[in-house]
């Protein structure tokens, strides 16, 4: 079980308090109804799936309840760094 | 007592004998002894038959490597258990157990005609020998396996005992209490850090109680210890004794298991039989110790054959000698020290056979000089003896006259392999040493720290300062700066290690010569795999199934590996070791269930009127995690009559319902509307207050996810209903778009789907039955229209009173804090009892409901359903722009022909009730396969249409209105007419009173 | 909102429940009191305008605990928090100009149910279900976090007092775990001795 920090609550918290909530920085069109077929597809449905360095959205659901999100590694299950909802996905380590 | 146990020594306690059964034959032991020790003392080396081949097999080890000695244990009725290692069981008086996998007797076993006809099961048997005729598959070869199959015998009712399951937190965390993992915890623990020690033995020591010439700062080992367990405890180090880590996860979370009560005759009134620990560590020091590995050669699986070590621990820890006349055949220097300190004793060591050409001069001189024969280069080729080893034969590995020995048991080294199974748990990569023949710890893990023999480290010396190194270094990376401890540390007299691994296949000379003793796998299936193609270890391992039985492979995969390894020409570093998973050893399920067993299993909510409804007869269904009333039948009734019995009071009289379980929402805040407005179909902005409206609420996707209504209480104030199973994922749902979508926005959610109890009251007279009962809203149809909400009073009760409807009959739902909604539950009642009001459940609520057509999500729509699709486009707000969803009903697929939609379907014969899931075929005579065109959601006996009803999501269903198609059963094929969906009162005059 | 006065019999879901150690000072486990509870939102923002407008102090940091007007605010979230009372604290909240539109202040008493322990055994006890050090939670200090499943908050008062409150359908499930646990101790206890 991971220990993972909440960057709201400041500290690291068991894995079995948060719940994932899907790939991070997508931006729902500000006007839905003028964006076309395959634009609002690719909101939908289309997703990245690295090995490797992943954004996602967690939620400290069963703490401070706030959304947050991380960049996990997917190969090995590792947090390399969390981050407030809103603010810009940060350069970590090994990033080209 | 027998011959085998000396007079003195061990640490068994002599003044406590104990007595045992083992087949119904009555044995004695000594507090102190486990079930193995017990057995050899008492001259019994048969335990068991192997699993194929029921080969005759007796004690290979000493601990929970053991592959051979498993043994059921009896406690009486449901307490039996099968496949307990004899060697982790401790002995209690009383202690009935029984050997496994023969019939009749463990003496004459008829399945060992398996053995005889081994050549029917090579590795991979199971993929050619039973394959022809095909027809014997399902008649004779599946049955007599399945009958065949499997060790021991499972109890066939619930488990009686109860499990304890606990969190616990420390700084640092060793693993292994032997003389490293003692020192690693007195370093740890001199700065304060919080310690905890554990070991999967009876008590601290390991390898250090079969080493009694050993002196550890002066002392001998058991006095040591002592002193070592009193400046433990006053440390407040916590030592839990009989408790395995069974796995090493992410982050140094460590799962322990303890075994509370196995070895207590008497276990006291309401003792857990074992307590999982859930261990977050912040340093982990691995002194897991290592484990000796058997030799590869003919015969080497018969009873007396056992690994030199293990005859140590049983003579130096038990007091137990393993045998008279014993053989020593080794490639390490350790097996040395158990043959001259057995011969210290009435045994005799009639000759040490080590494979190796040239092993250390100092170590054989010794050996020669207490008058014991060695020959080097030479190893033994086949053991005889019906069901204990009698003979051994023996030849020069480089070719030679061969020599015979006689003896009653064969001690075994092939050198040790060190534990690394935590250290690979916790994804640490192991590396090959050629010096030790085997695999260490390689890269350190973050947090993890490997010391003493199973980091390498045999000698006694290196393991503790290793260890201690390792102990200050984990306490000071946890925040407690410390200096290693130190200790004067003089081996034992026969301390030595030194080893290279010896190609088994050099020693697999003849006969059958086992590596997986516990599933029957010798050099030859090895052989055999590589040769049939398989490379990879990973697949010799599933095709031989070396390595998979219950031990895991603890004494077999370094032995396996190096012959996969010879057969391919490759070495065994770059064939590479499989993967260590937990658990380590096996657990219980009851330890892996912990507190989710009996009552707990799962939660189960109950309403603050479920009381009242179990106290008058209700029949329960679970929905979600909550309990609810389905019907109320009274006596002599069914289900059927029950819900029809209820139906009709509410559409003639009135009914009441439980309707607690509805998720509740209270959103507050000045964008309150326009964040409702964005989420729901419908137009909220201008929603009156007082006023309710139906809500469908859509995934960005398109489809329906929930629904409820939206009452108005203040400009700025909403109450919210949803399903009641989508209480949760609503509420998770709403959060996220106002804490990432639109923060914007300032609007705020709490949950009150408990805050308050719901009392649902519906039909012609549900008016006149709460009237009495409200204090301060008024009532009348004009003041209180269909659709609208009041706060009030109900007899001077605070309650949000909602005029809304789900059965199409006048209805009101009365919101009331939940500690008072049985009281206000029994005053409705009682109110209503002189207009003939009737409770009703579940089963009830959905058949009205689809009386009017009115779906349930999740039942009449599965996650592909739109607002269209479900007949529910009036919901949604003409004018809207934008809300979540709405651009998806405009794409393509959404708008496209073929869809499937809500249509009522009703059977030919008025009597026959569909089943809900079945699927709709246009042409009853098309042949198999048909290609379904929808499938029935909902289907009752409707008393109030005096027929059949059913809801069903069928391919342009709307298109089909008076078209029959066809439901196909099992029994007959069901002929159903397309329909509306809404079967009473289609005009809504009742809602409207 | 005001107080019922009709008599209606109030109830619980731990009517009836009640745990005492064999040895006194070990472990009380008991269903808290009926209190008042109230679920507050406020823009981080905002917190210290509310605060002063509201003449009721909200802590600013998650996990904290202060007591104002006789009631305790537990800071759960940065814009989370959970007020016990043990009388009604009516006015909050509601009416007053200077705070429309700045706070959500919703009375939830009758949705969560409190669980009491004390003694030297309490926070072995909670282990048994939480996943949390609690010996290293502030004191006082307050945590929102999971229990076997079940979501809950533990206000701490002194190394010997956890209150538990919980949505009061779960409570029947964390007091048959925690009993359950707090048997299994003493059981095992009484074995230890004899060992």
């Amino acid at each position: 079980m991971l220990l993972i920090p909440c960057p709201y609550c400041n500290e690291k918290r068991p894995e079995i308090e948060f719940a994932y909530a899907g790939e991070a920085h997508l931006v729902r069109p500000s006007d839905p109804a003028t964006t076309s077929d395959e634009a609002w597809m690719t909101f939908l449905y289309l997703r990245d799936n690295p090995r490797g360095e992943h954004a996602e959205r967690w939620r400290h659901i069963h703490g401070c309840g706030r959304f947050f999100n991380a960049i996990r590694d997917t190969y090995e299950d590792r947090f390399i760094t969390t981050y407030k909802a809103g603010e810009p996905r940060p350069s970590v380590e090994g990033d080209a | 007592m027998s011959g085998f146990r000396l007079d003195e020594g061990g640490r068994v306690d002599r003044a406590a004998p104990l007595t045992f059964t083992f087949d119904g034959r009555r044995l004695s032991g000594y507090r102190g002894d486990t079930l193995a020790s017990a057995l050899l003392a008492n001259g019994v080396h048969l335990v068991g038959r192997s699993f194929k081949y029921h080969r005759p097999r007796g004690i290979l080890a000493a601990g929970a490597e053991e592959p051979n000695a498993l043994i059921q244990v009896e406690r009486g009725g449901a307490r039996t258990e099968p496949n307990i290692r004899a060697t982790q069981l401790d002995l209690y008086d009383g202690l009935q157990v029984a050997s496994q996998n023969r019939w009749p007797s463990l003496q004459r076993d008829i399945g060992a005609v398996n053995d005889v006809a081994n050549k029917l099961f090579p590795s991979g048997f199971y993929y050619k020998t039973f394959m022809w005729p095909r027809s014997f598959w399902e008649r004779l070869y599946e049955p007599f396996i399945r009958a065949a199959a499997g060790l021991g015998r499972a109890p066939d009712a619930g488990d009686p005992d109860t499990y304890a399951s606990r969190y616990a937190h420390c700084d640092v965390l060793v693993v292994g209490a032997g003389a490293a993992g003692i020192a690693a915890a007195l370093s740890a623990s001199a700065t304060g850090a919080r310690v905890m020690l554990v070991d999967e033995q009876a008590g601290i020591g390991g390898w250090l109680l079969a080493e009694p010439s050993a002196r550890m700062d002066g002392e001998a080992p058991d006095a040591w210890l002592e002193h070592a367990r009193a400046e433990l405890a006053s440390r407040n180090v916590v030592v839990l004794s009989r408790t395995t880590a069974i796995g090493h996860y992410h982050d140094n979370f460590v799962v322990l298991s303890e075994r509370l009560s196995d070895h207590l005759a008497n276990p006291g009134e309401g003792m857990p039989r074992e307590r999982l620990w859930r261990v977050r560590a912040g340093q982990v020091v691995l002194a897991q110790g290592a484990l000796e590995r058997p030799l590869v050669f003919g015969g080497n699986d018969r009873p007396g054959v056992m690994l030199a070590g293990a005859a140590r621990t049983y003579l130096h820890r038990y007091g137990v000698r393993v045998g008279d006349r014993v053989v020593v055949v080794t490639s390490d220097d350790s097996a040395y020290g158990a043959a001259l300190e057995l011969a210290a004793t009435e045994t005799v060591v009639s000759a040490i056979i080590d494979v190796r050409d040239h092993p250390p001069t100092e170590v054989v001189e010794r050996a020669r000089h207490a008058g014991v024969e060695v020959l080097a280069g030479w190893t033994v080729t086949e053991t005889q003896g019906r069901q204990r080893v009698h003979l051994v034969k023996a030849e020069p590995l480089a070719g030679g006259p061969s020599r015979t020995f006689h003896c009653d048991a064969v001690l075994m080294s092939g050198g040790w392999t060190p534990s690394v199974h935590l250290y690979s748990h916790a994804r640490g990569k192991v590396a090959w040493r050629d010096d030790l023949g085997a695999f260490v710890p390689g890269e350190p893990v973050a947090g993890v720290r490997t010391a003493g023999a199973g980091n390498g480290s045999f000698a006694l010396a290196d393991a503790v300062a290793e260890a201690a190194e390792a102990g200050a270094a984990a306490a000071t990376n946890a925040g407690f700066a410390s200096d290693p401890a130190s200790f004067a540390v003089e081996a034992g007299d026969h301390a030595a290690f030194g080893s290279r691994l010896v190609e088994p296949a050099a020693t697999a000379r003849r006969g059958r010569a086992f590596v997986d003793f516990q599933n029957d796998v010798t050099a030859k299936d090895i052989g055999l795999a590589v040769r049939e193609g398989y490379r990879s270890i990973e697949h010799v391992k599933r095709y031989t199934t070396t390595g998979m039985a219950t031990d895991q492979g603890k004494t077999s995969n370094i032995n396996a590996l190096a012959l996969a390894a010879g057969a391919l020409g490759s070495d065994i570093p770059a064939v590479g070791l499989t993967t260590f998973r937990p658990p380590y050893t096996p657990t219980t399920f009851g330890a892996i269930a912990g507190n989710h067993a009996d009552e707990t299993f799962d939660v189960q909510r109950k309403t603050a009127i479920d009381s009242w409804a179990e106290e008058n007869g209700a029949v329960f269904e679970p929905v979600g995690q909550w309990r609810r009333a389905r019907h109320f039948p009274q006596a002599g009734e069914d289900m059927d009559a029950a819900v029809r019995r209820e139906c009709r009071a509410t559409r003639t009289t009135a009914g009441m319902f439980d309707g607690s379980t509805l998720g509740k929402i209270e959103v507050i805040g000045p964008d309150a509307a326009e964040f409702i407005h964005r989420l729901y179909t419908n137009p909220i902005l201008k929603l009156g207050v007082g006023r309710c409206r139906y809500g469908i609420m859509l995934g960005e996707d398109g489809f329906i996810r929930d629904d409820g209504v939206i009452g108005r209480l203040a400009d700025d104030h909403f109450h919210v209903t949803t399903t009641t199973g989508g209480a949760a994922s609503v509420m998770a749902s709403l959060e996220d778009y106002t804490q990432t979508e639109w923060p914007d926005l300032d609007v705020w959610l709490t949950s009150i789907t408990e805050q308050w109890a719901v009392i649902g009251v519906t039909g012609p007279k549900a008016r006149e039955i709460i009237a009495p009962l409200i204090d301060d809203i008024d009532l009348s149809p004009d003041a209180f229209p269909h659709m609208s909400v009041r706060e009030g009073h109900l007899r001077g009760m605070p309650t949000r009173l909602f005029r809304i409807s789900f059965s199409g009959e006048l209805g009101f739902e009365i919101n009331v804090p939940s500690r008072f909604g049985r009281a206000v539950w029994e005053a409705v009642l009682e109110a209503g009892e002189p207009h003939g009001v009737c409770p009703y459940g579940t089963e009830a609520i959905h058949v009205l409901r689809a009386e009017k057509g009115f779906i349930i999500t999740g039942q009449d729509t599965d996650g592909t359903v739109t607002p269209r699709d479900a007949g529910l486009e009036w919901a949604i707000g003409k004018k809207k722009t934008d809300f979540v969803g709405m651009r998806s009903l405009s794409r393509p697929d959404m708008l496209a022909d073929g869809r499937k939609q809500l249509v009522g379907l009703l059977t030919d014969e008025p009597s026959v009730v569909l089943e809900e899931g079945a699927q709709i075929v246009a042409d009853r005579n098309i042949e198999p396969p048909c290609v379904p065109i929808g499938h029935v959601t909902s289907a009752y006996y409707s008393d109030a249409a005096g027929r059949s009803i059913a809801l069903a999501l069928v391919e342009d269903g709307r298109g089909r209105m008076g078209d029959t198609l066809h439901v196909p059963m099992p029994d007959r094929t069901i002929p159903v007419k397309v329909t509306d969906t809404v079967f009473y009162d289609p005009e809504g005059e009742r809602l409207h009173d | 909102m005001t107080e019922p006065s009709s008599g209606f019999a109030a109830r619980s879901h731990l009517d009836g429940k009640r745990f005492e150690s064999a040895e006194a000072g070990r472990l009380s486990l008991e269903p808290a009191p009926f209190q008042r509870r109230y679920h507050v939102r406020v823009r981080p923002g905002d917190i210290e305008g509310v605060s002063a407008a509201l003449g009721f102090d909200l802590p600013t940091s998650i996990g904290a605990v202060t007591t104002s007007s006789g009631a305790k605010a537990l800071c759960l979230g940065p814009d989370e928090w959970f007020v016990l009372a043990e009388d009604l604290l009516s006015g909050l909240g509601g009416g007053d100009a200077a705070l429309a539109g700045r706070i959500s202040w919703v009375e939830v008493s009758d949705r969560d149910v409190g669980l009491r322990l004390s003694g030297t055994d309490a926070a072995a006890t909670l282990a048994a279900g939480c996943p949390l050090d609690l010996t290293r939670l502030a004191t006082p200090g307050c945590v929102r976090t999971v229990f076997e499943g079940v979501q809950i908050v533990v206000l701490k008062s002194s190394e010997a007092d956890f209150e538990v409150s919980a949505v009061g359908s779960f409570a029947p499930y964390i007091w048959t775990i925690l009993e359950r646990a707090a048997r299994q101790n003493e059981a095992v206890r009484n074995a230890g001795d004899g060992d």
